[in-house]
């Protein structure tokens, strides 16, 4: 069983992957690296799940056998609880009534999820899908990404209008709306995130997961 | 803010460095300080490109039109959504097909022949037939113009990359104003064909992403079997979206401080949902050549219009607003657009009741 002390030092260690950590907090966690075995196990992993999701050219690790095996292995043991209830279709007021103070409870990880709002990522959030990714071998570099979206979105990957707010205002407004759906889908239709090339526009707004009922917002 | 970002990264990297010596180097550390720069190249000082970013555009846009292809392509978001795709593309040089069967999500099927678009889905045994407004490619780019679009981005070229298994062309489109987003896109080198889009936003960070996976090019599609495909709508319910044009003067509404670039493209009366009761929703729908923006109006229902805001998902905002009018009654205001927030800000401070 994994104490509640590790899973600390793995979040500050994905932290300071991210170069997110300053002044004391910095220097305590670079110390627990360098004297802590598995801390310094925990810092390669980060690193190389950064790697193969960046590049896509992380050859030698997909060909590692070893190397997947503890992948998933600390995947399976490291599934990181999901910060805030993921709203049901059905209950969007629910979660307009929640959604405030079930933000209030996600505050125990301000640190970080402050630090990752900041632009770099946590690749810990996404340690699962970097199988998924690496066994569709595309090429990734540099994906960005609100930290706590990604905390939000962990349990609606097909989901897409699970909604996070990303305003600077600070504040964060959770809803699933079918009527929102609605209206992106009509807002797709002309040409999506850009109109760069329609076809391209299109492939994307018609991969783009649709709710999964249509009919939820009449 | 850029600058903050650059700094921020040569700090990750400068970290990175002393860690290696901290943990003990190894060559995988070292690679992985090694890719960080790829990070930011987004900002930092590339090459102009040459060629007229009319030309270019013309190119990408071209490239379907000749092409039979056959791929798996992948979208994600920022917020960790990622959708796939199968995907089928034919064209004899006067009709496009296409074919999309959605590998993520609800199961469906959408086919598309030039700007006709019939969706199936087979668990709940209905077709969605829609029109697209324009049919041609980059329909925006001829409303708005390459003028417009230079003016309000710069195109640089960033060097060339593999993508499933192609050469391609990478090139940037940079914001000159932070209304909108800076994209990177990969065009396949022989052909132009766009195999890889970024949305990139002022931070530099990557909003959302989509690629091929697997790409085949002169794949052997055939044309009558995605026709005879698309045709098979028996034992299905067709329902259509009712979609009537106007214009914006005529509805009664207007802008009063343009938003810099974007110019209105289209203005229709729709039900958003088949099927919906009552009168359509207008949607005004602006462009500035690359991203789009659309206004919604609907009669205001304080059962139902609750939630003034801004949310985002991936590289789409959408802002809602309630807009109050003593003479007709309120108004609910839905701005969606793959913009950022400010600008969405911009059309609905803009938006003006004329009758």
């Amino acid at each position: 069983m994994m104490t509640e002390e590790r899973l600390m030092l793995r979040e500050q260690i994905s932290a300071l992957a991210d170069g997110q950590l300053e002044g004391e907090r910095f220097a305590a966690v670079v110390g627990k690296v360098g004297g802590d075995e598995e801390a310094r196990d925990s810092w390669q992993m980060y690193h190389l799940i950064g790697d193969v999701l960046r590049s896509g050219e992380a050859g030698a690790c997909m060909h590692d056998r070893a190397f997947l095996a503890r992948l998933r292995t600390r995947i399976e043991a490291e599934t990181v609880a999901p910060r805030m209830s993921v709203p049901a279709l059905d209950a969007p007021e629910r979660i307009a009534e929640n959604g405030p103070s079930a933000l209030g409870k996600s505050q125990e990880s301000n640190d970080f999820r402050h630090a990752a709002n900041d632009g770099a990522y946590r690749w810990k959030m996404l340690a699962g899908l970097a199988t998924v990714v690496a066994a569709a071998a595309l090429g990734w570099s540099g994906l960005g990404g609100h930290a706590r979206e990604t905390q939000l979105a962990q349990g609606t990957v097909s989901s897409p209008a699970t909604v996070a707010s990303a305003s600077g205002s600070g504040v964060a407004v959770m809803l699933r709306d079918p009527h929102l759906d609605a209206l992106m889908a009509a807002h797709r239709q002309f040409g999506g995130p850009s109109a760069l090339q329609n076809s391209s526009g299109f492939l994307r707004n018609a991969t783009f997961d649709m709710p999964l009922s249509r009919g939820s917002g009449q | 803010m850029r600058a903050t970002r650059v700094m921020h990264v040569r700090h990750s990297i400068h970290l990175l460095l002393v860690l290696c010596t901290a943990a003990g180097a190894s060559a995988v550390l070292a690679q992985t300080a090694g890719s960080e720069p790829a990070r930011v190249a987004a900002h930092a000082p590339a090459l102009p490109v040459d060629k007229d970013m009319g030309a270019w555009l013309k190119r990408m846009q071209e490239a379907p039109r000749r092409r039979a292809y056959a791929g798996t392509y992948v979208v994600s978001s920022s917020a960790g959504a990622l959708s796939s795709a199968r995907i089928w593309h034919v064209c004899d040089g006067s009709q496009q097909m296409e074919r999309i069967e959605a590998l993520t999500g609800a199961p469906r099927s959408t086919f598309r022949r030039n700007d006709e678009v019939l969706t199936f889905r087979a668990d709940e045994k209905t077709v969605v037939a829609e029109k697209r407004e324009a049919p041609g490619l980059f329909p925006n780019r001829q409303i708005v113009g390459d003028k417009v679009i230079a003016e309000f981005y710069t195109l640089q070229a960033a060097g060339s990359e593999r993508v499933a298994g192609h050469d391609a062309d990478v090139v940037q489109l940079v914001p000159r104003d932070a209304l909108r987003y800076g994209y990177r896109v990969w065009s396949e080198k022989k052909t132009g064909l766009v195999v890889k889009l970024q949305t990139i936003d002022g931070a530099g960070r990557v909003l959302e992403q989509s690629a091929f996976s697997e790409l085949q090019l002169n794949a052997p599609v055939k044309m009558d079997q995605l026709a005879r495909m698309m045709a098979g709508t028996s034992g299905y319910r067709v329902e259509k979206a009712e979609v009537v044009t106007t214009t914006a003067g005529a509805e009664g509404w207007s802008i009063r401080n343009a938003v810099p670039g974007f110019l209105p493209t289209t203005c229709l009366k729709r039900q958003i949902s088949p099927g919906q009761a009552g009168p359509g929703m207008l949607q005004w729908v602006f462009s500035d050549g690359l991203a789009s923006v659309s206004l919604f109006v609907e009669g205001f229902d304080p059962q139902r219009h609750r939630r003034e805001g801004i949310s985002a998902l991936g590289a789409t905002q959408s802002l809602t607003k309630h807009l109050a009018d003593r003479s007709e009654g309120d108004w609910w205001l839905t701005v969606v657009g793959e913009v950022p927030a400010q600008t969405l800000q911009a059309f609905a401070q803009g938006l003006e009741r004329r009758k």
